[in-house]
């Protein structure tokens, strides 16, 4: 090859390289638009929010947008692997999905969020955080987040900042115990009293509050446990289960019904937990506000109560049967599987109609929960027990609690006599439609429950990082009442 | 050892960057910016500070230390100058100016010498550049605040605190200041000593393995008390009589002790997470301290980190440091064992005195020059925090006999000093901690 020849080459080279990089460039200043991630993000409700939040109207002229906060910063290594990873995922459920099933609402869930929200691109604008003009409240909390930084992320304190004018309320909630005055309430003075085992409306003294019982007859029935909830396989244990009767709520303890117990024992301060764990029944007081707003925004009323810890759960029903003479608890696991009813349903033996009709779960709660008297009841005549919120139960959580069991058929089992976590039962408004299943099982997380409670000691009574779990309540039978 | 992980990890980093850089070639798709990682691990120990235009430094806190720090300044190399004092008391201010003149032929002017609980303020209006903070530590986290809000480079004294409010004042002041770009350079000697830090290179290298465990002794006589005088307001009585009281000193496991333990959480890599400790008073004389300390510090993965400190004259003396690893150990000072005891390296002094050529006290403000001259600003906050935080911890600890956290601390609202400075009587809690029950 000529030396004028090899001098082109070069020159064609340089030429063609230019251009493929100022291509590239326009390409990605053009694929990174507002505009253009608008024009196919079949998100309807994606413009308006983010126009409403604080990164459209910034305090600088600078707006934010939408590669801003979905994409790391352009100085990061991972800025085109995550672009073309994002680029490839959009286009294909652009092209191959149906748009109105996406359920957008449980995708701004803060555990969704946090998958198309890199941190990085969050520090890459707010360098400092610690501005002179911070309060004494936002310097506490951005020094705890200073000491947990890997568990963290900035959005799990500040979501909401990017679409809406939602903003979090930091701090304890008071509002949540103000004593409610209604003149025109019917107050209600003492419990029912219970002679025969029958349904029956408890309500609660001194409230205007009142909920429906239901009679669970005695029996018996199979009770399987599966290694990490894969049903296609052989259980780990089974056992032939026999249970006395009992009477278990129809609904999920409800928002009313929680607050009433909040008012009555409600405290500024803290109490410890070996305080509250004492017998002495009259140390149930001390309910601390909890911090931010539990009902996540959603309402309160008949929504079930949420966001409280397991402590506070079997408090609750510490003080109930204190306030009623009747014997409240948490269910046993397995009285909460028999109270499924023995046709439970689960997704693969009726209609899709007929599911939603009975349950609440991701596909049909735009990732809230619901108020349950729109839902069909079970054969036992019990509402939600596989939807709207996950229940706890009385049980600690073992991954096979039978191990220790000789004897084939248990009377009334209780669980194993330790453990660290405790059993939590049934789906929720988040749960895919396969965990909407009798025998699906979970434990508590205390730990990561309570992941961005800046307080020390943390809440013994909310978890700040736990939405979708409740409780409902179980009262004892007691056969002397019937003989009398 | 976490440092030598995080250099590692800051390599790789670094390293796939370049790599992923040659690969695109000319594309430049990636503003490649490696950037300069403020690690100060590694001081340059300069013997003095480059030239550069005049440094003006403001003293707060004019005592026996307070005036060592300003000749260290001013011996730390050419154009530095002390032009503001400042104190509670007069004398001190007058004895510094007194030493000033006879050892470097001028003193400050009576305008720049400032008295009272404000004169910080003052020190910081006069038109200095740099602020060194010597005063009790109790009063460190406000002068630090203020001193980071005017923009002042700063030289401060160890402990810089007394209680968990005041060190985590400290550390935000502290991440102030990184974004301000400003030099904090505390007095935490150990850091500047050239043997304490080619040893700690050794550490990070690996050649103990990882930590198992570690001890310390900080056992010395007593420091010295002033009796109150009747001529003095309680207020004056305590603070001239620092080191014996607890809401101006932090105790001696604070502030004398938070030399070992910045040491070994220095060369351990990390702060612990609890403590459990005893300590008692037998000989003091005045104030509300205790004698002595015992502490099991507990850090991450069960390493375990026995502290213990003690002020007493005539007892056995001991000041040293022992950080053990799964190869062998090290004093943190000068030498790595092997597991057998025997010598595997040591420093070399370069002299049968074993002394190195510059002043450590001398160091710590030369590295402090340097990096203002330089442009390139260090920070030691954190640090020096999170070793006050440990004392505090230990010493909560061996008040209350019970097991302390990290957490706890990070949360805990305990304030010692009195909400406002006046000379009068001081509304601070001056009882004496007894742990546990009785019978």
């Amino acid at each position: 090859m000529s030396f004028k020849s090899r001098i082109i080459g070069v020159i064609v080279v340089v030429i063609v390289l230019v251009w493929s990089y100022r291509s590239i460039e326009k390409l990605d200043a053009y694929t990174s638009g507002d505009s253009y991630c608008i024009s196919c993000h079949a998100h309807t409700d994606a413009r308006q929010s983010w126009v409403l939040s604080s990164h459209y109207s910034t305090d600088s002229t600078k707006r934010i947008g939408c590669v801003d906060c979905h994409l790391p910063p352009k100085e990061s290594i991972d800025y085109w692997p995550q672009k073309i990873k994002a680029g490839t995922s959009d286009l294909y459920s652009y092209y191959f999905k149906d748009h109105a099933k996406i359920n957008w609402a449980e995708k701004s869930d803060i555990e969704n969020a946090l998958h198309f929200t890199p941190k990085e691109s969050c520090i890459s604008c707010h360098e400092n955080l610690f501005p002179f003009s911070l309060s004494a409240k936002g310097e506490k909390s951005h020094l705890y987040y200073r000491s947990n930084e890997d568990e963290l992320h900035c959005i799990n304190c500040h979501i909401g900042v990017g679409h809406g004018v939602h903003k979090a309320i930091h701090g304890q909630n008071m509002s949540l115990l103000k004593k409610m005055t209604t003149d025109s309430v019917i107050w209600f003075t003492e419990a029912n009293r219970i002679s025969s085992f029958e349904n029956y409306k408890e309500q609660i003294p001194g409230s205007d509050v009142s909920f429906d019982m239901i009679a669970i007859p005695s029996g018996s029935f199979q009770m399987a446990i599966y290694a990490n909830n894969k049903f296609k396989k052989k259980p780990v244990s089974r056992k032939e289960i026999q249970l006395s009767r009992f009477f278990m709520a129809k609904v999920e303890l409800s928002w009313d019904a929680y607050l009433v117990f909040l008012r009555d024992v409600e405290s500024e301060g803290r109490v410890h937990a070996d305080e509250v764990n004492s017998n002495d029944i009259d140390v149930i007081t001390g309910a601390t506000p909890p911090w931010g707003d539990p009902a996540q925004g959603w309402g309160m009323g008949q929504r079930p109560a949420i966001s409280m810890t397991w402590q506070a759960a079997h408090t609750y029903c510490k003080w109930l049967s204190k306030k009623t003479g009747k014997t409240y608890r948490l269910p046993t696991e397995a009285e909460w599987e028999y109270a499924c009813g023995t046709n439970s349903i689960e997704y693969e033996t009726v209609s899709e109609a007929e599911f939603n009709s009975m349950i609440i779960y991701r596909d049909n709660s735009e990732a809230k929960t619901h108020l349950p008297e729109a839902l069909l009841a079970n054969s036992r005549g019990l509402i939600n027990m596989l939807g709207n919120v996950k229940e706890f139960c009385s049980n600690w959580y073992s991954s096979n609690p039978f191990e220790n069991e000789i004897d084939s058929i248990l009377f009334n089992p209780k669980g194993p006599r330790n453990g660290k976590e405790r059993v939590i039962k049934g789906g929720s408004y988040r749960s895919k439609q396969e965990d909407v299943r009798v025998n699906y099982r979970e434990s508590t997380q205390h730990d990561n429950w309570l992941k961005t409670d800046p307080q020390m000691p943390k809440s013994i009574w909310w978890y700040s990082d736990c939405r979708d779990v409740g409780f409902r309540l179980v009262c004892e039978w007691d056969e002397s009442s019937e003989k009398q | 050892m976490n440092i030598a992980k995080n250099a590692r990890r800051e390599f790789l980093k670094n390293a796939s960057t370049i790599g992923m850089f040659c690969a695109l070639g000319a594309t430049g798709f990636i503003q490649c910016e490696l950037k300069k990682e403020r690690s100060y691990a590694y001081p340059p120990l300069l013997g003095q500070a480059p030239d550069g235009p005049v440094l003006k430094a403001g003293l707060i806190g004019c005592g026996y230390r307070g005036t060592g720090a300003a000749f260290n300044f001013l011996n730390a190399g050419p154009n530095l100058e002390i032009t503001a004092l400042a104190d509670v008391f007069i004398d001190k201010i007058e004895l510094c100016n007194k030493m000033l003149m006879e050892k470097k032929g001028f003193e400050v002017p009576q305008e720049h010498c400032f008295v009272g609980f404000d004169a910080f303020e003052k020190v910081l209006d006069s038109g200095v550049d740099v602020v060194i903070l010597a005063t009790p530590p109790n009063f460190r986290p406000e002068h630090l605040a203020a001193c980071v809000k005017a923009g002042k480079h700063v030289f401060m004294e160890k402990p810089i605190a007394v209680d968990p409010v005041g060190v985590r004042s400290v550390m935000i002041s502290g991440e102030r200041a990184d974004a301000l770009g400003l030099s904090i350079v505390t007095g935490t000697i150990k850091r500047h000593q050239k043997d304490y830090i080619e040893t700690f290179r050794q550490v990070a290298k690996g050649e103990i393995g990882d930590v198992v465990s570690a001890n310390s002794y900080y056992n010395v006589g007593k420091l010295w008390h002033k009796k109150p005088k009747a001529e003095w307001t309680e207020m004056e009585a305590m603070i001239r009589d620092w080191v014996n009281w607890c809401w101006l000193s932090g105790d001696h496991i604070v502030e004398q002790n938070v030399h070992n333990l910045d040491t070994v959480n220095w060369f351990v890599g990390k702060h612990p997470i609890k403590a459990v400790g005893f300590g008692a008073r037998h000989r003091r004389l005045t104030g509300n301290q205790y004698d002595m300390f015992s502490v099991d510090f507990l850090y991450e993965n069960d390493v375990h980190y026995h502290n213990m400190c003690r002020q007493i004259n005539g007892c056995e003396n001991n000041v040293a440091d022992q950080v053990r690893g799964t190869l062998g150990y090290t004093n943190c000072q000068n030498t790595i064992y092997n597991q057998d005891s025997s010598i595997k390296w040591s420093f070399e002094y370069g002299n049968d005195d074993r002394v190195l050529e510059i002043s450590p006290f001398d160091q710590e403000h030369i590295d402090w020059v340097t990096a203002i001259r330089t442009g390139q600003p260090v920070n030691e906050t954190q640090a020096i925090a999170e070793s006050t935080m440990t004392g505090i911890m230990g010493r909560i600890s061996a008040y209350t006999g019970k097991e302390v956290t990290w957490e706890e601390m990070m949360n805990s609202d305990l304030y010692l000093s009195p909400k406002h400075y006046s000379f009068g009587k001081v509304d601070v809690d001056i009882s004496i901690p007894v742990p546990g029950v009785g019978i």
